[in-house]
């Protein structure tokens, strides 16, 4: 199998949770290969990383994955650094965490996984762990789709890289309106959007199964009409107990900062659960 | 390869600190500020500094505030333009009833914010925690994931925590099960699913018992029950039917009153009248088209709702549900305390073999048994304790035994009930002998019985163990199906090998539970409240269904549903909470077409599913519940209705209604009320907008004709905001319609503003209206000597006793309108005006207001009004009979129509 995952170890606490998940999913989605990538950046000395990589690595082999690990100098910024040595390309999986920036700026903005987010040169994971006791293993996954017209198709692999431990999914379609409309909007419709939701996620569902054939999970949908989508994933979480949201981030939404970077910010601040932010090239 | 673990509970203890980055000394200061900085504080309230002003401004920006806000600007304007005409006055009443129905409509939604509060109580403020190897008291929201806290009797658990070390440690998780029987917590790692596990300490629940230590593995709103919190503060309530028909209803008049308003004023313009004409024209038509009092009136007769419901015992919280509980199609009920009585009585005693009733002698045997088990504590006014227990205690002294001390002295031991074996035991001595007993149900005691031995018989050894079993547990299906909850004991002897006493201080029956003997069942009823099967036929016969949501099992869930008529006698139709975690909602949503209504074996969180799949089914649902975890499916549910006696305070601020007497009775009596306050909407939303025309139409005769508008501004308020708020109370507090309970719910959740009310109104009665007070005004006029297309001043006499009796008769013929209302095909008076009260105050001061206005000096001031001759008078009460007639001879031919 070509698929690399590479693990952006910052040495954190988030990154030691995020490592879980890494290796999780090199399990079952890299054939039992992963690599942990660390950039010396004077945050901690290699002495210190090497300690905490050497812990992962055995966590690793309990769960029969094989870890490489880089330690690399920094060589101008750490996004720099990073892009350097990750390979590019589309079998290219890097895994990062999404921790709260200096300065109170966010757990994605200005971030160094922001950035690798907008280099679009292999896929991204930016992962915020606020469930450790999971052990970065999901039982009920939350997947919201914005109505990608390409279907499930980038998303696919994201959610291969998490279902060893998922046992419910649930596919979520938020139909927004605007705040006015939203308030005054006809009973008729509002069935309408929603009944074009379930059209979107029964298609998807169907996708799903075909590609995923034998996967033991329950294959549940929900279509919400709202006017704040951040709001509505959130509720639909606590809902179902979701023990991690899957949330991709399109490039348009990045481009479109003011308004959609503050919804992923919400969703990753006030999440119940962990959330993983995707985005493929 | 082995099973690789899925969460912390499946970690061996020793193994817990380093999957959680943590030591058994706790964590560094360092340590607990990175984390503390990344997962935030250990409280489940989101920052939102913005919440409350969102609220304001919402209720700020609604259509109608924004017309009202609107109209008084457009007085205050007129008023800056030609101070002469006293605009100002105006624009201050308009802007004053904004302001009120806006500020009416925010401290509603505040209220919501009580739940939390009351949420925050289960948390504890300080909490000692091992950190750096010191143990020190901290602040509760300091707390971070991998801190090591200490656990003691009495205190309240900060966050999810995983069990390292455990001392008889039992904890009460009753704010997240609904159970209080205290449950045991070990440390030893657990295949279950993480919230079924024993070796977690949930947050917000209590340590009842012993002493232990666990590592924080969640905080905030990442544990259970914080989750809980959160959802009971972030689920939207969906806009209830009434509110999406009153925001229906005041987009159609705020578009005919802007279009209107707008489409004069550029016709004045366009035709060369001056622009303060314009304005006074436009202001006219605006105030004429909106029914100010409307929504005054709408809150007023939602308090009086609210206030009758509560002499049946239904308090509202939420002034909106008064009138959506009469749209409900669903009303999902609790069984216990609910449809049943909770007095738990032993009624059966039966033989685990043949399925006999036991003799005397044997009943006070078996009862002696199940008493072991049990945990009563005497108090002055009777036993305490678990109900199950405090039932079984109650039957041994109804058996003849006078006092429960010498059977209490036998009891060695008592294990507690254990909610995942769904069994409690307990250890008694009798002649020499030990004996450890265990009660709970059939299924969880089957697997441990090796031998079936009624009391007083003796075992059977030449038919197969399985086979014995098998014909024990279709008696039990059979007791079961009569709607009792059968209790299974079993014992055995403790052999003289045995130390029970390791069991004892482990506090543990799990050593013990091993070849037990069958003994017999217990029967036990709770009583049906004798008014449910008739309340339950009522909501039948309303075109509402009933669905039942309990724990127990499906056979008495079923038998009791049967007999509360929910479902037919023999139906088996049911869901089992096992079954319903399998489905879809979509799934579930075709179950409930397909008619089950029995939801049995079920936990409170999946109530939440049942609300969600019939919301997917567009069913208005009333949910009820009592316990913290209820508090999300109260708030997701159209209407949440807590019970009053057995309800938390979380369950009762985050519900809509609360049952003072927890009687299923209570919500079908809020039913009837609920839909008798729709009915009388509907009937002075007809009534008020009956005056709109005869306001409306003298502005546009002052556009398109040269002649002087018939009323002014501040006569129109005056109907508006004064005499018509009475009368229109009045309406709001005629009783039910006999045949309000036998129509479908939906006809209580649409059409407030029907084309046939609008038609009725404007195009028949408000024309009748117009016409004869039109009639009076230019008659005035013209015996004044007025020539048409002659001007008139403002403060002529004539001009201000024409304006007069415009205002008198239509006041006047407002009373004939009223009588006329109060029924849809019969004539109003047929049910006498001295039976409601408020409806004959109503009259008298339209009475005299009419009079007043033309005849009492203060008033003629303010109004701008003159007297007329007393036979012009006498002309504007012929009005009233006028109006009333034509009415009634409308319905008349109407009613033929119909028969014929």
């Amino acid at each position: 199998m070509d698929r690399r995952i590479i693990l952006a170890y910052d040495g954190s606490i988030n990154a030691d949770w995020v490592a879980r998940y890494a290796i999780q999913s090199a399990g079952t989605f890299s054939g039992g290969q992963l690599t942990l990538l660390h950039v010396l950046d004077g945050t901690f000395t290699r002495r210190r990383i090497k300690e905490k990589i050497a812990a992962i690595v055995t966590e690793g082999e309990q769960r029969c994955v094989s870890c490489q690990h880089l330690i690399v100098e920094q060589a101008g910024d750490v996004y720099s650094t990073l892009l350097q040595t990750i390979p590019s390309g589309e079998q290219s999986y890097c895994l990062c965490g999404a921790r709260i920036a200096p300065r109170g700026r966010g757990f994605l903005t200005g971030t160094v996984s922001e950035k690798l987010f907008r280099c679009q040169r292999f896929n991204v994971m930016a992962i915020r762990v606020v469930s450790p006791g999971l052990l970065g293993c999901p039982s009920t996954l939350l997947f919201p789709l914005a109505g990608h017209p390409r279907g499930f198709r980038t998303a696919m692999p994201f959610l291969q890289m998490t279902a060893a431990s998922v046992k419910k999914l649930y596919l979520l379609r938020v139909m927004t309106a605007n705040p006015i409309h939203f308030r005054y909007i006809s009973a008729t419709a509002a069935q309408r959007k929603i009944a074009e939701g379930y059209e979107y996620l029964n298609r998807v569902a169907g996708e799903i199964r075909k590609q995923t054939p034998g996967v033991p999970w329950r294959l549940d949908s929900s279509v919400i009409l709202s006017d704040d989508w951040a709001k509505e994933i959130l509720i639909q979480a606590g809902k179902i107990n979701a023990s991690m949201i899957l949330l991709g981030a399109t490039e348009r939404n990045l481009t479109s900062r003011f308004f959609y970077g503050n919804k992923l910010e919400q969703i990753l601040r006030d999440t119940s659960c962990d959330v993983g932010i995707y985005q493929s090239i | 390869m082995n099973k690789q673990p899925a969460h912390i509970g499946q970690i061996p203890p020793e193994q817990v600190h380093a999957y959680l980055h943590t030591r058994p000394e706790g964590l560094a200061l360092s340590e607990v500020t990175e984390r503390l900085i990344h997962v935030g504080k250990n409280q489940f309230e989101l920052n939102d500094p913005w919440k409350l002003m969102r609220s304001l401004g919402r209720q700020f920006t609604n259509f109608f505030a924004v017309l009202l806000f609107f109209s008084a600007g457009i007085c205050f304007i007129a008023h800056r333009i030609n101070p002469a005409e006293d605009m100002g006055l105006l624009g201050w009443a308009v802007f004053g009833v904004a302001i009120f129905n806006a500020l009416f409509g925010f401290f509603q939604e505040y209220r919501a914010e009580k739940a939390m509060e009351a949420l925050k109580q289960f948390l504890p403020n300080l909490v000692e925690v091992c950190r750096q190897n010191k143990i020190d008291k901290i602040a509760a929201t300091e707390i971070v994931p991998g801190d090591v806290i200490i656990l003691m009797e009495g205190c309240k658990i900060p966050a999810d925590v995983r069990i390292v070390e455990s001392e008889s440690l039992m904890v009460n998780n009753s704010p997240l099960t609904g159970e209080s029987a205290a449950i045991r917590l070990s440390s030893q790692a657990s295949d279950r699913p993480l919230e079924e596990c024993q070796n977690i300490g949930f947050a917000g629940c209590t340590v009842v018992k012993g002493t232990g230590r666990g590592v924080v593995f969640a905080t905030g709103l990442r544990t259970f029950f914080g989750r809980i919190a959160n959802l009971s503060q972030a689920t939207r309530s969906s806009s209830s039917p009434l509110e999406r028909e009153i925001s229906h209803m005041v987009r159609v008049l705020t578009i005919i009153a802007c279009t209107m308003g707008t489409g004069f004023f550029l016709y004045g313009m366009l035709t060369g009248k001056p622009l303060w004409m314009n304005l006074v024209f436009m202001m006219g038509i605006i105030v004429a088209n909106v029914p100010e009092g409307l929504l005054p009136t709408l809150t007023l007769a939602l308090a009086m709702g609210s206030l009758r419901m509560a002499r049946k015992n239904v308090l509202v919280t939420s002034l909106n549900a008064v009138a959506s509980l009469g749209a409900v199609h669903v009303v999902c009920t609790d069984k216990t305390g609910t449809l049943t009585e909770n007095k738990l009585t032993v009624t059966r005693m039966i033989n685990p073999r043949s399925g006999e009733t036991l003799t005397k002698e044997q009943e006070l045997e078996l009862a002696t048994l199940a008493f072991c088990t049990s945990d009563v504590r005497q108090a002055a006014d009777g036993l305490l304790g678990d109900p199950l227990d405090v039932a079984m205690a109650e039957n041994l002294l109804r058996l003849g035994l006078g006092d429960l001390t010498d059977a209490r002295r036998d009891i060695i031991c008592h294990f507690a009930f254990d909610v995942e074996k769904r069994r409690s035991a307990g250890i008694a001595r009798s002649k020499g002998s030990r004996f450890f007993v265990v009660k709970g149900a059939f299924e969880a005691i089957r697997p441990l019985v090796s031998g079936v031995e009624p009391i007083g018989g003796s075992a059977v050894h030449d038919i197969p163990l399985p086979r014995q079993l098998a014909e024990s547990e279709q008696i039990m299906q059979q007791l079961a199906a009569q709607g009792l909850r059968v209790i299974t004991i079993a014992y055995r002897l403790i052999s003289g090998d045995e130390d029970p006493d390791k069991a004892m201080a482990d506090e543990s029956a799990a050593a013990l539970e091993h070849d037990l003997i069958l003994a017999g069942f217990i029967g036990i009823e709770d009583p049906i409240r004798p008014e449910v099967p008739q309340a339950v036929a009522k909501c039948h016969g309303a075109g509402i269904d009933v669905i039942m949501i309990t724990g127990d099992h499906p056979a008495t869930a079923l038998a009791i549903a049967a007999k509360a008529g929910i479902v037919a006698p023999g139906d088996t139709a049911h869901l089992t909470g096992e079954a319903l975690n399998q489905l879809t909602i979509a799934d579930l949503s075709k179950q409930l077409q397909q008619g089950v209504r029995i939801f049995a074996r079920t936990t409170p969180e999946q109530k939440m599913k049942i609300v969600t799949a019939l919301k997917y089914m567009d069913r208005v649902v009333a949910m009820t519940g009592d316990g913290v975890n209820d508090a999300p499916a109260l708030r997701a549910a159209d209407i949440g209705i807590a019970m009053g006696k057995q309800g938390t305070d979380v369950a009762r601020e985050s519900a809509h209604l609360i049952l003072l007497d927890d009687n299923f009775a209570a919500i079908v009596d809020g039913i009837e009320e609920g839909r008798t306050v729709f009915e009388n909407m509907k009937k002075f939303t007809s009534y008020v907008l009956v005056h709109n025309v005869p306001e409306i139409l003298p502005y546009l005769l002052y556009i398109v004709l040269p002649v002087p508008p018939a009323l002014n501004i501040m006569q129109i308020l005056l109907i508006d905001l004064g005499t018509d708020i009475i009368p229109s109370m009045g309406l709001g507090q005629e009783p039910a319609d006999s045949e309000v309970m036998k129509k479908r719910p939906d006809k209580f959740s649409q059409q407030l503003l029907t084309p046939k009310l609008v038609m009725r109104s404007y195009c028949f009665l408000g024309i009748i209206e117009a016409i004869w007070s039109l009639f009076l005004f230019f008659y005035v006029l013209v015996s004044g000597g007025w020539q048409y297309g002659t001007p008139l001043a403002a403060s002529s006499p004539l001009y201000q006793s024409a304006t007069g009796i415009t205002l008198a008769t239509i006041i006047l013929m407002q009373i004939g309108n009223l009588v006329g209302r109060r029924y849809e095909q019969r004539s109003g008076l047929d049910r006498g005006l001295l039976t409601n009260r408020l409806l004959l105050a109503g009259i008298l001061v339209q009475i005299l207001f009419s009079w007043a206005t033309l005849y009492f000096q203060p008033l003629q001031k303010i109004l701008r009004t003159g007297p007329v001759e007393p036979a012009v008078y006498g002309l504007a009460w012929l009005g009233v009979v006028l109006i009333f007639g034509i009415d009634y001879l409308r319905k008349l031919l109407f009613t033929r129509g119909q028969v014929c």
